[in-house]
């Protein structure tokens, strides 16, 4: 009975991590987040900079002087929290995106190919074993970036 | 007169229901794409269309002399004016057939944000690469729907482009989908 339900269906699975990374669209996503996280590093780290050599003389500065120093310091830390939290937001929605149009196009490579399952491998053990040549990463790969660059279904 | 109002009415009520139920039929039978639905088929140009998950996004090439015969001669200016543009018809559609507006779109939350960025941003965020150039679109008309119909359609105008080797590439923002491209 189990023999004939495996025989009739189409199976294949493929390594999530492989696929996620060699997403060309995840690849993008990547460079244009650290283009940003970059951006605003430098901003950190001219404010921190500053700040570092307003201490050094901090033992000559007055009472305005180290109010300032003082402000800049809170400033510095307020403006890192945004940032980190700000980074956090953008990585989630970035991701948000990625899923979507993945899972979207797998859909689209199962559907088109007839599968009745594709599992998804990740190491952690949510499939535990798998023939090597049931494997189906490569062809998926290629597929879902010829789909993100806007090719048709062929 | 008061009879004769509450005859209007109703044939007012009746004529829009019958409308509304023409159309809500005519769509139900397909589960993706508006352009069948729309008549667009008929229409010869390029098109190109995808699904990321609820939502159906359907680009149509569409060349100046055939813009009269999609908007049947409703065109208030001169459609022949268009003729010097390359004009595309992006139509998106969500798979239970409801209004984008009424969409919780996660970066446009009241309906007057969204309907600012449906009928004048949108066009920051579509570009077309063809040959070696890339184009800005320059100008965009939300064409609204109130929810009378199972798609939301954008008629985009682009300067004449050189070449048939097209890619279409919207980012998403309303549905947070990111950038989609399509080849043409």
């Amino acid at each position: 009975m189990m023999l004939s339900c495996t025989d009739d269906s189409k199976l294949a699975y493929v390594d999530i991590n492989t696929l996620y990374e060699s997403f060309e669209y995840k690849k993008e996503m990547t460079q244009e987040f650290n283009v940003i996280k970059t951006a605003r590093q430098r901003i950190l780290d001219s404010l921190d900079l500053e700040l570092n050599q307003i201490s050094k003389s901090a033992n000559t500065l007055d009472k305005n002087q180290l109010n300032v120093l003082e402000t800049k310091q809170n400033y510095l830390i307020q403006i890192t929290r945004q940032f980190e939290e700000e980074n956090s937001i953008l990585v989630g929605s970035y991701n948000e995106r990625i899923m979507k149009q993945l899972n979207a196009y797998i859909d689209e490579y199962g559907k088109k190919n007839g599968y009745k399952f594709i599992y998804g491998a990740d190491n952690k053990g949510s499939l535990l074993y798998a023939d090597k040549k049931l494997n189906i990463t490569e062809k998926v790969v290629e597929f879902v970036n010829e789909r993100f660059k806007g090719e048709k279904v062929k | 007169m008061r009879y004769f109002t509450c005859i209007l009415f109703s044939l007012c009520v009746s004529c829009s229901d019958t409308k509304t139920n023409t159309v809500n039929n005519a769509v139900s039978n397909s589960n993706i794409l508006s352009f069948e639905k729309s008549g667009l088929n008929s229409i010869e140009g390029a098109q190109s269309e995808k699904k990321i998950n609820d939502i159906a996004y359907s680009i149509k090439m569409i060349a100046g002399e055939d813009i009269e015969k999609v908007y049947k001669g409703k065109l208030e200016a001169n459609s022949m004016e268009y003729t010097n543009f390359t004009c595309f018809i992006m139509d998106i559609q969500l798979e239970d057939n409801s209004d984008i507006v009424n969409y919780p779109s996660p970066y446009f939350k009241t309906l007057n944000d969204k309907i600012q960025y449906l009928s004048f941003s949108i066009k920051d965020f579509i570009k077309v690469k063809s040959g070696t150039g890339e184009y800005n679109c320059i100008n965009s008309t939300y064409e609204r729907s109130y929810g009378q119909l199972p798609y939301s359609r954008f008629f985009l105008v682009f300067e004449k482009l050189p070449s048939s080797n097209i890619t279409f590439t919207f980012n998403d923002m309303y549905f947070n989908n990111g950038i989609i491209n399509f080849k043409i």
